[in-house]
């Protein structure tokens, strides 16, 4: 049997009288690519960051490879460094040097040398098309570079899962299709991938099943085919027309 | 004509006078500065912290140290602490001067850590975290070294301050500038005189100070911090 490596159960999240996320349930088997869109304000920011337990739920439960978040657990952090997340803005450490950037919670969090994380962080430049840029500080980076950095980054602690949240929203239409070639890349890399996004083209290029979500529900969700070709769900056709238009 | 010069003279030589008398407590007034000032440094860096890190009891213990401190006159705080805790505790004049200054700056560079940790964007902790770092690491390895380099400037501006109000200590009998300059003036009623050579000894102080602090600002400078989200 296959492990399911994310389970959501009834997961609730309000933020006042907003729903952010209302009662959504669904799993997520290892390996699997798993593209989430929908209209702004859907909740499908807040679905990420209550799975690597940046945010808090009000009820439900989130495991990850069978182990139950808890943010108030002091093992949290353990969990959290099998998850990883790319963000829309980056959040690439200034005070580092991208070589620092990708090599500090190696050290840090998986207490590997300075060389091992060095040959590691250069290699994983090297695969995503950074040679040169070890010592670049971010500000001297462009957008896909940062985001590439940034993956980097993530990559580093070698996550069981990799959470994309908006990754190419920050970005101009060039540094965009290099960061979704990145994406591409990691996807038949064998790891798990949970990307958000408002661009339809990853979805048919990544995913293998995609998420619909809506006002916190999670509206449909099945193959790209299902969702994205031949729609059955009102909101998702609604959504459709209005993005294809 | 010849009074005149005569006078020039004279004024010139008595400045030179108190200049020399002066010139030997000027290493006084650099020791109790930078001693209170590393400790205040010290205290300000933990308390700083403390109060952002929200743990209990002590956060908001340090809260009321910050209080209490800011609240009092630094000249009260020298005399609590030399007369007060020193009869008890046997404290030498540098002590004390040096605990009531660092006490006091302390307090005042704690607020301005924690301004300067507040304004680090709350995704630089929430990248931390992600990455599988607990909440002290995340301090240690990207808030707080982000946040030194944020407040160099108004930290500089302490320090400065700092050596300004160590001449407070003279009222302890510690032989600084102030209290060699009281010294020259009780002898010679030379008022005017003997206060504008310790301005100028003061002045030529900050002056070197505030230079080292732009040196040390360009060195410490983040490349192109500021630029990246």
């Amino acid at each position: 049997m296959i492990r399911d490596i994310i389970s959501c159960q009834n997961v609730c999240r309000s933020f006042g009288e907003q729903k952010a996320l209302d009662d959504v349930s669904f799993k997520v088997q290892k390996g699997e690519k798993i593209v989430i869109v929908g209209p702004s304000g859907a909740g499908k920011s807040t679905l990420l960051r209550c799975i690597n337990a940046l945010e808090d739920i009000d009820s439900g439960s989130i495991a990850i490879d069978e182990v139950v978040l808890d943010r108030t657990h002091k093992d949290i952090a353990k969990v959290r460094s099998e998850v990883g997340f790319v963000f829309q803005h980056f959040h690439l450490f200034p005070h580092l040097s991208v070589l620092g950037n990708i090599t500090l919670a190696q050290r840090v969090v998986r207490k590997r040398s300075p060389d091992e994380s060095d040959t590691f962080a250069t290699e994983l430049l090297e695969r995503f098309g950074l040679t040169g840029k070890a010592q670049s500080y971010p500000s001297e980076l462009s957008g896909g570079q940062s985001q590439r950095a940034a993956i980097c980054r993530a990559m580093a602690l070698n996550p069981k899962i990799l959470l994309f949240d908006e990754a190419t929203s920050a970005l101009d239409p060039e540094s965009m299709s290099d960061v979704v070639e990145v994406m591409n890349f990691l996807a038949k890399d064998g790891i798990t991938l949970l990307i958000v996004t408002h661009e339809l083209s990853v979805a048919r290029q990544v995913a293998d099943r995609v998420m619909f979500m809506d006002e916190g529900r999670i509206e449909a969700i099945g193959p790209v085919d299902e969702i994205l070709v031949n729609p059955q769900n009102q909101r998702v056709k609604d959504f459709l027309a209005k993005v294809l238009a | 004509m010849d009074e005149i010069l005569q006078w020039l003279i004279g004024q010139l030589k008595l400045l030179g006078d108190i200049f020399v008398y002066l010139l030997p407590a000027v290493p006084a007034t650099v020791e109790v500065t930078i001693l209170s000032f590393a400790l205040a440094l010290a205290v300000g860096v933990v308390v700083g912290t403390v109060r952002v890190a929200r743990i209990r009891i002590v956060s908001p213990l340090a809260r009321v140290y910050t209080d209490v401190v800011r609240g009092v006159p630094l000249l009260v705080l020298i005399f609590f602490i030399y007369f007060g805790l020193g009869g008890v505790l046997n404290l030498g004049r540098l002590t004390a001067g040096v605990i009531a200054l660092g006490v006091c700056y302390g307090a005042y560079i704690a607020e301005i850590f924690r301004a300067g940790i507040l304004s680090i964007p709350q995704g630089q902790y929430e990248a931390a975290l992600s990455l599988g770092m607990t909440r002290k690491q995340a301090f240690r390895h990207v808030i707080i070294p982000q946040a030194l380099r944020m407040v160099i400037p108004p930290v500089a501006n302490e320090f400065i301050a700092c050596l300004k109000d160590s001449s407070l200590v003279s009222v302890i009998a510690m032989r600084e500038i102030t209290r060699a300059g009281r010294e020259y003036f009780s002898r010679t009623f030379a008022d005017f005189q003997v206060w504008l050579v310790v301005a100028i000894l003061y002045l030529i102080l900050t002056l070197t100070l505030s230079r080292l602090v732009s040196y040390m600002e360009k060195k410490f400078k983040m490349r192109g911090y500021g630029v990246a989200a």
